[in-house]
């Protein structure tokens, strides 16, 4: 059975082409384009993992990363944040909160790609 | 030429506004910029306070700094001033400031130098050069993957092949107008980063804890490492007093204390408690808080980003909650991509 990737992101371009990308490698994928959305999303089904924006409207990426972390069912879920925050002290600040990991955009695709087989192996 | 006339050549050749004060900040001489600065002022003139014409607690701030560094024995360390922001009684005018003693350094009560840069044609206290180089980073990548996806899979449907081909425009347009945003605010964030003071860790350790602990708040320091950071003290001391009392007023009766820590690219300000952390969104209107006494009335989000710095609150594992504070010890220019 596929992994199940869910995408929190609300620009459509990039979830274009990350949807594109993913289902092309196999995976199961979602998208929403909120945090309140995300959680929604989650409570019908549970991902294996979260590509998580971090600016969003609503419910930001930080918040739902707490809200997974803090709730027995969802801590495992794998997360990788994407952000167009790209300070330091804001890696610091996601993976503190819980993230496995924190894509900084631009990236590659390919990298995000590997960074997801990675985590799902 | 005699010593005088050379020191008063040199004062009035000066661009930048140089006051000199007495123990009671009460003006004793002052060259031809700070006229110009001032002059229009009914308060500027020998024997007039310095308050009449700026904002009061930076200065003392760091004057305190200053008299902290000389009673800490620190006063080999290169740090014979101390920078920092503030703004003309109404506002109008922003200038960078540098404020050192004079001597004799013995004495109780010291005289002062203080010199004013006039930063108002420039300074925009919410650093927006920082958010034009945020705004680069999606489109770049919306752009960079519908190339990727083009390139590497030449086969896809043409709805696809025409789907990426409209985001190549779509995000061509964006890059263009963030490129003219970012040109225009370049020169700002240059200028910005200079408002910062440098200071060695141990120092700034040593006076935060001490403030803190004026606020009976207990403070633990660990361990003694000597680094070089950037800071702004007066803003980083409002944010931090700022902090205390939210956290004290969200959690009445709790034992309160601060631990001051370095690691490899930062240091901590973590304020501990027993009980409930703080939601995120909570911690999202610390940020958006206009703090009244700071230059500028500008937010704790501001303040904090001119010092690359940020804050997070998490629960702990031993019931315990923190409240951080994190500020890089170097800032690196443009930081990492």
């Amino acid at each position: 059975m596929s992994k199940y990737i869910l995408i929190v992101d609300d620009a459509p371009n990039i979830v274009l082409s990350l949807e594109f990308l993913l289902k092309k490698e196999g995976y199961d994928v979602h998208s929403v384009s909120n945090g309140e959305e995300a959680m929604t999303a989650i409570a019908e089904k549970v991902p294996d993992m979260l590509l998580l924006d971090v600016m969003m409207p609503r419910k930001d990426g930080y918040e739902v990363c707490q809200e997974l972390r803090a709730h027995p069912d969802w801590k495992n879920i794998k997360i990788i944040m994407l952000t167009a925050k790209g300070r330091d002290v804001e890696r610091e600040k996601g993976l503190a909160l819980g993230a496995d990991d924190y894509v900084i955009k631009p990236f590659a695709t390919q990298e995000l790609v590997n960074k997801v087989k990675t985590l799902l192996t | 030429m005699d010593h005088e006339a050379l020191l008063n050549t040199l004062l009035h050749e000066l661009k930048d506004g140089v006051l000199v004060c007495d123990p009671d900040a009460k003006i004793t001489l002052f060259n031809q910029a700070a006229e110009d600065l001032f002059g229009q002022s009914q308060s500027f003139g020998k024997g007039k306070s310095l308050y009449s014409l700026c904002f009061q607690p930076p200065v003392e701030h760091a004057l305190n700094l200053l008299n902290y560094q000389y009673e800490s024995n620190n006063q080999s360390l290169p740090f014979p001033y101390v920078q920092f922001m503030n703004a003309s009684r109404n506002q109008e005018q922003f200038f960078r400031c540098r404020v050192s003693f004079l001597p004799p350094l013995t004495a109780q009560k010291k005289s002062f130098v203080i010199i004013f840069e006039d930063i108002s044609a420039w300074h925009i206290p919410d650093n927006p050069l920082y958010m034009k180089i945020e705004e680069f980073r999606a489109p770049m990548t919306n752009l960079r993957a519908a190339v990727e996806n083009l390139t590497e899979y030449p086969e896809m449907s043409p709805v696809m092949h025409s789907a990426f081909e409209n985001v190549l425009v779509q995000e061509s347009i964006n890059l263009t107008e963030a490129f003219n945003a970012l040109a225009g605010s370049c020169r700002v964030i240059m200028q910005t980063q200079n408002l910062l003071t440098e200071l060695n860790s141990v120092v700034l350790f040593g006076y935060v804890a001490r403030h803190l602990q004026n606020k009976k708040i207990p403070v633990v320091v660990s361990p003694k490492q000597s680094i070089g950071t950037k800071v702004d003290i007066y803003g980083l001391l409002l944010v931090l007093d700022y902090l205390a009392s939210s956290i004290k007023h969200k959690q009445k009766g709790i034992g309160l204390s601060c631990e001051i820590h370095i690691d490899k690219q930062f240091i901590y300000f973590d304020f501990v408690w027993s009980g409930p952390f703080i939601p995120p969104a909570a911690v999202k209107k610390m940020l958006a808080k206009k703090l009244q006494h700071s230059i500028g009335a500008i937010t704790v989000a501001a303040i904090l980003n001119s010092m690359g710095g940020d804050i997070w609150s998490q629960q702990q594992k031993n019931a315990q909650s923190t409240l951080r504070l994190a500020l890089p010890i170097t800032i690196k220019a443009g930081n990492k991509p």
